[in-house]
């Protein structure tokens, strides 16, 4: 079974997120900050990543730039409540910034593992030869 | 810097994000403007502040119209001034005294938290600018009572409300001359008080009644929300509500606009009034060509009561059949108790009559087997009813709920959803459909939904 490394701060939206994931026939963990989630991702299996854009402590764009860093096979989809910063659209940003796909909330579960699909290929686009 | 520090930044010149924690130089807040600034000083940063500042600037970065006018600064700034050397001595007294000024005027819809070294930053979310200034001003003028001694010190304490300029800047705008605020403020309500004991309705003659029932009848409008389809991403339906104006600026909907104490009949003419507004909505639906399905709320001591229930079903056939095949009613204070024979003898007369039955009920509600005995199409639970609840435990009752409900064969719906987080935790539970203010803030974001055209879904009647 696949694992997703689900990252938001709300353990709401967690609980919400881990139940569409295990729907969608991954396995979920879970974790509450971009802090933790780099720690995880050098140090467990996880085979792809979402992650929330606004967290209390650092954003989804930097947590995401890091795991790349560590593992730069793994697709990484962002996700965003449709938040703006400024002028700029916080996805399309995410976008730009080498999201393997991205995720305006609401979604549901066909929409996250539709995303997960995407991300997979996006990742296996950015490296060839892996 | 985060990325959202910079982006911040480089889209709004004229603020700054904040960093707390820092040795000073970049801890102006992003939302706070140049008046604050020259009163403030940055240094050790206390609680959770950077936790909320972040919060604060992420929700001001795409609702800052909302939150304008809703957080306030109080700073002590002065008052160390004041104190001088002592300062240092009597910090955590002033600290202390602030907190417990602040916290004893906090309501659960509030937050506030320490900024900078010496100021606090407060969210009145559920009020008025102008009352949550008297406030700010009461706690000045508490802190500066007990930390100096004399009531004119007030002034001593800088308070601010942020507020939202049309280019999108914000600034802090300073509140002085507090006592004529309170004294202004306490006239209002005293004025306000006198008006309400002149015009408080009785209801002892059927005469005094008529007469209160024509005045609240005057200042009944009717307003729609979207009920979005979880499962189709469009707006299924449209809940219209009578609502009424309340003197606080707020809305009261539905049985909130009927008085406590008034007859119990006063709930049954307003489900009547309610009826006849949507009939009269599906039929200029039906002109204009316009395909939607109207919900409305059917207050269960209506239907609980012969001759209330008798009343609103015949109404309710009078409206042309084809036209009714639109309409869902939404059962609405059903007491918990409630048995399988008795709710079908509510629900089944309505049922009859309409597209489908909707059954609003309590949190924790667990007599499903009952439910499963009637004709109701569809369950319902109300946000705001465990907004007090931590997050895990709301989503684990979301959760229960949906799973019950879908045993017993039936479709599952939320109301008032306020937040995306909440929304996206009702779609992880299962939720079928979706109300609240939510759904209005994603119209531009939701794929093939289809919107009523209505000039101001909340606070118009519908065109004719």
């Amino acid at each position: 079974m696949q694992t997703l490394l689900i990252v938001d701060d709300d353990p709401m939206v967690r609980a919400a997120l881990r139940r569409m994931t295990e729907d969608g026939g991954w396995a979920a963990r879970c974790v509450p900050s971009g802090a933790t989630a780099i720690e995880v991702c050098s140090r467990e299996h996880v085979d792809a990543v979402l992650i929330d854009v606004i967290m209390p402590n650092e954003d989804g764009i930097s947590t995401m730039a890091e795991i790349r860093r560590i593992r730069s096979s793994l697709p990484v989809v962002v996700m965003s409540g449709g938040g703006r910063s400024g002028n700029a659209d916080l996805l399309a940003f995410a976008e730009r910034a080498g999201a393997d796909a991205v995720l305006r909330k609401p979604f549901d579960g066909r929409q996250l593992m539709m995303a997960l699909d995407r991300a997979a290929y996006a990742a296996i686009d950015r490296n060839p030869g892996r | 810097m985060t990325f959202l520090g910079r982006l911040f930044r480089s889209s709004q010149p004229d603020v700054k994000r904040p960093v707390p924690g820092d040795s000073g130089r970049e801890s102006e807040a992003g939302l706070i403007g140049d008046a604050w600034r020259a009163a403030k000083s940055a240094a050790a940063i206390e609680n959770n502040h950077d936790t909320f500042i972040e919060k604060l600037n992420a929700t001001l970065s795409s609702h800052a119209d909302v939150v304008s006018g809703k957080v306030h600064m109080i700073g002590l700034e002065e008052i160390r001034s004041a104190f001088g050397d002592r300062w240092e001595k009597v910090r955590a007294q002033a600290h202390q005294v602030a907190r417990q000024a602040i916290e004893r005027r906090l309501t659960a819809a509030d937050i506030y938290t320490a900024y900078g070294e010496t100021s606090y930053l407060v969210v009145f979310g559920g009020m008025a600018a102008a009352e949550a200034q008297v406030k700010c001003a009461l706690i000045a003028r508490e802190v500066s009572e007990k930390l100096l001694g004399t009531q004119g010190s007030a002034e001593l304490l800088s308070v601010g409300t942020v507020v939202f300029k049309e280019n999108g800047v914000l600034e802090l705008k300073p509140i002085s001359d507090f006592d004529s605020l309170i004294n202004e403020f306490e006239a209002r309500w005293a004025e306000r008080e006198k008006e309400e004991r002149r015009t408080e309705p009785t209801w002892e003659t059927p005469e005094q009644q008529e007469a209160a029932w024509e005045a609240l009848t005057k200042r009944i409008r009717y307003t729609y929300r979207p009920i979005w389809s979880a499962r189709n991403h469009a707006v299924a339906a449209y809940g219209c509500r009578a609502t009424v104006d309340d003197d606080a600026g707020g809305q009261l909907t539905s049985h909130e606009i009927v008085p406590a104490d008034a007859p119990a009949r006063f709930l049954s003419r307003l489900d009547l009034l309610v009826l006849r507004r949507a009939a009269q909505d599906l039929v200029w639906a039906e002109r204009e060509g316009k395909k939607m399905l109207l919900a409305i709320p059917l207050h269960y001591e209506t239907m609980a009561r012969a001759r209330a229930r008798v009343a609103y079903v015949s109404e309710c056939q009078m409206i042309p059949a084809e036209l009714r095949r639109n309409l869902l009613v939404e059962l609405v204070g059903m007491e918990e108790g409630v048995p399988a024979g008795r709710l079908n003898d509510l629900t089944q007369p309505i049922a009859a009559e309409c597209r489908g039955v909707l059954l609003s009920l309590p949190m924790g509600y667990s007599r499903f087997d009952v439910v499963k005995e009637t004709k109701v199409y569809a369950c319902g639970l109300d946000a705001r009813e465990g907004a007090d609840k931590p997050e895990a435990e709301q989503f684990a009752i979301f959760d229960r709920f949906c799973g019950d409900v879908e045993k017993i064969g039936r479709r599952k719906y939320l109301r008032h959803v306020r937040t995306t987080s909440l929304l996206t935790a009702a779609i992880g539970a299962g939720f079928d459909y979706v109300d609240g203010d939510v759904v209005l803030r994603l119209q531009g974001q939701l794929e093939s939904a289809h919107f009523l055209e209505l000039d101001d879904i909340y606070f118009h009647p519908a065109p004719r």
